[in-house]
């Protein structure tokens, strides 16, 4: 318990003293999961309001698919990304290899299926009498665009904190196509898991309160902005 | 001049049929659309706000036939009317810019949009919700806010499905004033759909029944106006013309307006003694078929029509010029202040 205890209040006196490298790992974690959940927005949300709201061949399928891949594996999208960038493949030209690019990659494929799949979700969830309602009121293409985000925006807000929070946390991308280096690619994830086989159990619960931090906060965001909207 | 032509019109949803031969409506006109639950006036209307487009046949407006296929020319259509829904969805934001929405989605100004549901809001009460969540509202509330929303637009085309639907009683004059001054002010055309018989009389003399998602012209007969007396006795009577007086049950001394269900008038060859004390001779002028039913107008001072089934009609031997007696209860005259 005392070994416990003692890894506590090391763990506190490195957030407290913004140990550097502690800092620049929190950066790299909130730096890839920040761009790879942005670009996850961009392509997922406008992608996930088409495929509620058009009828096409395979629609049903592809709503299917979306939500299989929300619980791909970390390490399936890893080994994928990995066969596309390492010298032997088709990308490997690119160099992109072990860098925070390639995390961004791998994360933003990771994100991807869950936004637009919870947009899906939450735009077809929407009441059916919008619709008519805009068409009524002679709201053009664009502007009934906006109101459908505008009525579904607690549940997109849920998708994208929802990618957030898997890409935040997620080890096998990170490790697989960002290979752990340190000053570099490093992130919570991978030196959690780093200095724990270390036995630098200090540094590993440090890096556990900023990351159950991080994802309280996004929580708790998210809660005041439903309740203020509301 | 035609607004509005409808010419062997079909929309089908997945449960049921409307089917139009013919609609043909006027502008600057008030029009009441009446029938039972599920008969189809919400399709109809639908079909007028250019929101749901016909399966077969031609929807003529203002001269022009409608072309489904040119997205830009229905929001150009949709944008000169006016429509409140049934049962109709209010956004997740406030009461003012719900009502603000159909004007900012015109592109008229801020100011304007201002002055505009400042105005709305003002005659229909509703200045102390403007910064209200519209899901915070009771069902009437939310009912004026909607009706707001679509005559804030001072559109030339109003079409208004049960627009005093869960409106309370001290509100629904005070909604059918406001659209009826449109009406007479702005020469809107107004299309107001309403299971309320007492309403239908009360907005308009035009009225367009729809029966099993088939439109019929049985509405138009027997509404009245005149001037009710009541006897010391309490009798009550509304003398119509020189020779007819109706007996009624109910209504305040004063001007008003009869409304007589053709289906509760009773024809026979000899005056009927019964308890309706309302028995008037008249003359056929006018016989119509009226799918499975017939209608028989008779000319007894005022023209009243009679629905009757075709047995009754063969086994009377009716024909135009005879003579026959129109009886009906005192209770079966609605009477419309």
């Amino acid at each position: 318990m005392e070994y416990v205890l003692d890894g506590i209040k090391e763990a506190l006196r490195i957030i407290a003293t913004f140990d550097r490298e502690f800092l620049q790992i929190v950066s790299v974690s909130l730096r890839t999961a920040g761009a790879s959940t942005l670009l996850a927005t961009l392509t997922g949300v406008p992608f996930g309001v088409l495929v509620a709201l058009k009828t096409f061949p395979g629609r049903r399928a592809l709503i299917m698919v979306l939500n299989t891949l929300m619980s791909l594996p970390t390490v399936v999208i890893g080994l994928l990304v990995y066969s596309f960038l390492s010298g032997h493949g088709p990308l490997g030209r690119l160099g992109l290899l072990y860098s925070v690019t390639a995390m961004v990659v791998g994360q933003f494929i990771l994100a991807f299926p869950i936004v637009a799949g919870l947009t899906v979700s939450a735009v077809q969830g929407l009441d059916g009498r919008i619709h008519p309602t805009l068409a009524s009121l002679g709201a053009d293409s664009h502007q009934s665009l906006r109101m459908f985000l505008n009525e579904a925006r607690f549940g997109l807000c849920g998708a994208i904190v929802a990618g957030f929070g898997r890409v935040f946390s997620e080890i096998g991308v990170s490790m697989m196509l960002g290979g752990n280096i340190k000053g570099y690619t490093r992130n919570i994830t991978t030196a959690m898991a780093l200095e724990t086989s270390k036995g630098e159990f200090a540094m590993g619960l440090a890096l556990g309160i900023i990351l159950l931090a991080v994802a309280l906060a996004i929580n708790v965001l998210f809660g005041l902005l439903q309740r203020k909207a509301k | 001049m035609i607004l509005y032509d409808l010419k062997d019109t079909v929309n089908v949803r997945a449960d049921f049929k409307l089917a139009i031969e013919a609609c043909r409506i006027e502008p600057g006109i008030v029009y009441a659309v009446t029938g039972p639950n599920g008969s189809g006036k919400s399709t109809f209307l639908n079909l007028l706000a250019f929101i749901e487009r016909p399966l077969k046949g031609s929807v003529v407006f203002n001269g022009q036939a409608v072309n489904y296929g040119s997205p830009n020319e229905l929001l150009r259509l949709r944008r000169r009317t006016g429509c409140l829904l049934q049962n109709p969805y209010l956004f997740n934001m406030s009461v003012y810019d719900n009502i603000g929405y159909g004007l900012k989605a015109r592109g008229i100004s801020n100011s304007d949009i201002r002055k505009k549901v400042a105005r709305i809001m003002d005659e229909l009460a509703l200045v102390h919700l403007a910064g209200r969540s519209a899901h915070a509202l009771s069902g009437g509330e939310a009912q004026r806010v909607a009706l707001a929303r679509a005559l804030v637009l001072d559109a030339e085309v109003l079409l208004l499905d049960e627009p005093t639907a869960n409106v309370d009683q001290s509100h629904i004059r005070v909604v059918e004033e406001l659209i009826l001054r449109l009406n007479r002010d702005r020469k809107a055309t107004v299309i107001v759909a309403t299971h309320s018989l007492d309403q239908v009389y009360r907005m308009s003399r035009n009225i367009i029944t729809v029966m099993n998602g088939r439109i019929s012209d049985i509405g138009y007969a027997n509404v009245f106006s005149g001037v009710l007396n009541e006897d010391a006795d309490g009798l009550k009577r509304v003398r119509l013309d020189i020779k007819t007086e109706i007996r009624v049950a109910e209504g305040q001394p004063g001007p008003v307006t009869l409304a007589i269900d053709p289906q509760a008038v009773i024809l026979s060859d000899y005056e009927l003694m019964s308890s309706a004390l309302n028995r008037l001779r008249g003359t056929i002028v006018k016989i119509e078929e009226a799918g499975g039913s017939v209608r028989v107008f008779g000319d007894t001072g005022i023209i009243l029509c009679a629905l009757i089934t075709r047995k009754s009609y063969h086994d009377l031997n009716l024909n135009i010029g005879k003579s026959v007696w129109f009886t009906f209860k005192a209770s079966a005259v609605r009477v419309i202040d």
